[in-house]
């Protein structure tokens, strides 16, 4: 197997530029000085949804069929270098994480979200569930994790006004969101009303679980949001609070002196 | 088959509890994937005839048993870590120190390497001089530590420009540029390997021509290059197209060296070339011997020729692109050397999937040429390019230069149309 494949089967998002909001936000990330510090170096890249990633080199497996059926390659992924099927570091990331996902699905309790105590089933439901999490979407059983409950809310908080700058969108609620500091999980879907303020929603069909927050204080949160920079404006809707990936944090970061 | 687990480095009642669990649903999933059918595979809808594939339920990654292992192995120590986190009881794996990363930090020093390098630091005078150029678009080096400027004048003291450049420092106007430049100025060994071309005997067999042409792709100066830009070896030149068309075969041991496509070509497309209602027009392969003799199967390679109606050659054209670098590909013959609309450029086919003819180069999948059935993940290397070892050889190095200002210079490099008129 590559070099290259090793080191990302054993260092997950080695590239330091994991997709998610932490990034953008000051303190955390990848700062260069007397030594090199590299944050978010263990963490999924995906840290709200459990939607495997179903791609062979950027290419659907409809395409990778028809591929194979002209060349008549070996339709799977392959670990060597040097054949079509070869994979990417990326992708080869990508898909160690939805394998990881699956089995902490399947053989932790309840939601699988936040604890860490094995859940009571047969062996049969457990491995139902694993393939449930890597199924096409055709095949999903939406009665059965993680389909039947990842997706649920625990809560909402009434934002009542936003402001948007350089992408980073930053809320404010009345009363307290409510979302504790003692996690890194939580996760937003906006629902605002009207205006400019639409702008600031988040479209459940492309981030079911909503996206990663980063909480600023009792009352203020930060999200990724792609848009114009916006002062601060008053707002009127609701958000529903979510929760992915995590308990206390997934997070670990490693320190080069 | 048991699994080859990797060792925990922590341990807690929770973690615990779920290693022993993940083990034994992973060696199921394993030991059950052949009886496990009607969970893979939809079964029900699925052909009956043997000819028919089932219809995997899966997403293509996760099809293979053996794939499904390797993922299975790697991911308990990670998941094991998640576990340990949310547990939150003392020991190894929490605290988020140093040293408690599951996956043994620190890294070994090939690894660091590999990361250093990935995080775009890499500690190589071009790969370093470069990162300066791209983030410094037109900017003067910098001083050296001992106060000298960085860019030696090769006479033991230093100038304040690359070698060539002619910048003033105090030009604040040149020193902070209204706009950001597309096309980095070249790298010293890009400009090196010119420079030496321009000196015999060196610029011997063209070179310094070539030379001329390589800078204006690396400079991306997609202007044409013309008779005017061949100088004095304009009739060396002529003297060598003519006499290939005189004495070369239209076709040898070594394939087809010259065809007359004149009846082929529209009246549009003879205009635009342009060609006389008297000339002909033929598609000249100059990579073989005859060619090689003339010094001009590295030139060209393929080229358009007009022949008048004399038997005399009055053009040739050609665009100077590279399947390693940037191409015009899909150009209509009648625009070869032509300018170009700046869309037309595509990244050579190197760099998507690929097959190889018989001698490792490099043929689009499902070329005639293909040897086998094989087909090659683009590039993503300069060793990967062949022909490009030897150090030593001007047009293996040169190679190498226009792959390299591909893969490490952001797809620097435009395509420079030839046309060159004899009449």
């Amino acid at each position: 197997m590559n070099t290259s494949y090793f080191l990302t089967l054993n260092h997950y998002n080695g590239g330091a530029a994991p997709n998610f909001i932490q990034d953008s936000l000051p303190g955390v990330g990848v700062s260069i000085g007397s030594s090199l510090s590299v944050y978010n170096i263990h963490q999924f890249r995906d840290v709200m949804d459990v939607d495997a990633y179903g791609k062979i080199n950027q290419k659907t497996a409809a395409y990778q069929i028809l591929v194979n059926k002209a060349f008549a390659a070996d339709e799977y992924i392959n670990f060597d270098a040097g054949e079509y099927n070869d994979i990417g570091t990326t992708q080869l990331a990508y898909y160690l994480e939805d394998v990881t996902k699956a089995m902490l699905l399947a053989v932790l309790d309840g939601d699988s979200k936040r604890t860490s105590t094995v859940g009571v089933g047969t062996t049969r439901a457990k491995k139902s569930i694993f393939y449930n999490t890597l199924y096409r979407d055709e095949f999903k059983d939406y009665s059965i994790k993680p389909w039947s409950n990842w997706n649920d809310s625990v809560g909402v908080c009434t934002p009542t006004s936003v402001s948007r700058s350089n992408n980073v969108a930053i809320v404010t609620t009345t009363p307290a969101h409510g979302m504790s500091t003692a996690y890194d999980d939580w996760g937003i879907v906006m629902n605002l009303n009207t205006g400019i303020a639409t702008s600031f929603n988040i479209s459940t069909s492309t981030y079911p679980n909503g996206v990663p927050v980063k909480i600023i204080d009792a009352n203020t949160f930060a999200y990724k949001n792609t848009g114009i920079n916006t002062g601060t404006t008053s707002v009127v809707g609701i958000a529903s609070i979510q929760v992915g990936w995590g308990g206390t944090s997934n997070n670990l970061h490693l320190y080069f002196t | 088959m048991s699994f080859n687990w990797p060792d925990i480095p922590f341990s807690g009642t929770e973690v615990d509890a779920f290693v022993v669990e993940y083990k034994a649903l992973a060696q199921t999933i394993y030991d059950d994937w052949d009886n496990d059918a009607d969970l893979i595979y939809d079964l029900e809808n699925s052909p009956v005839s043997r000819h028919g594939a089932v219809i995997p339920k899966l997403k293509a990654p996760f099809r293979k048993k053996e794939s499904l292992k390797t993922f299975l192995e790697y991911g308990l120590l990670y998941s094991s870590f998640i576990v340990k986190q949310r547990a939150s009881n003392s020991g190894p794996g929490t605290d988020f120190e140093l040293g408690n990363s599951p996956f043994t930090p620190p890294l070994s020093t090939r690894e660091r390497i590999k990361l250093f390098e990935d995080l775009g630091c890499v500690f190589t005078k071009e790969a370093m001089e470069c990162a300066y150029q791209k983030n410094n678009p037109g900017k003067n080096p910098p001083p050296g530590l001992d106060g000298d400027d960085i860019f030696s004048d090769g006479n033991g003291g230093s100038t304040s420009s690359p070698p060539g450049g002619d910048a003033d420092p105090d030009d604040i106007d040149q020193n902070f540029p209204d706009e950001e430049q597309d096309c980095p100025n070249k790298t010293i060994r890009e400009s090196l390997l010119i420079t030496l071309a321009n000196i015999p005997p060196f610029s011997s067999c063209y070179r310094d021509k070539k030379a001329a042409l390589l800078e204006k792709y690396l400079t991306c100066d997609g202007t044409p290059f013309t008779e005017s830009d061949m100088g004095g070896k304009l009739g060396s030149l002529e003297s060598g197209v003519q006499s290939f068309y005189d004495e070369a075969p239209n076709v040898s041991s070594e394939g087809t060296l010259k065809e007359n496509i004149t009846s082929e070509l529209t009246q549009e497309q003879k205009d635009r070339i342009p060609a006389g209602p008297t000339d002909t027009v033929w598609l000249f392969n100059f990579y073989n011997t005859w060619g090689e003799n003339r010094c001009l199967h590295t030139f060209f390679g393929s080229a358009l020729v007009v022949i008048n109606s004399s038997g005399k050659v009055i053009r040739i054209k050609d665009d100077f692109d590279f399947v390693y670098g940037n191409t015009l590909s899909n150009r209509d013959v009648s625009n070869y050397g032509n300018s170009y609309d700046p869309e037309d450029v595509q990244p050579g086919f190197y760099f998507g999937p690929h097959q190889k003819d018989r001698d490792q180069n490099p043929v689009p999948v499902g070329d005639p040429e293909a040897f086998g059935s094989t087909i090659y993940p683009g590039i993503t290397e300069v060793s990967q390019v062949h022909g490009t070892k030897n150090s030593l050889h001007p047009t293996e190095i040169g190679r190498g230069i226009v792959a390299n200002a591909y893969l490490n210079g952001n797809g620097r490099g435009t395509p420079v149309p030839i046309n060159i008129s004899f009449e």
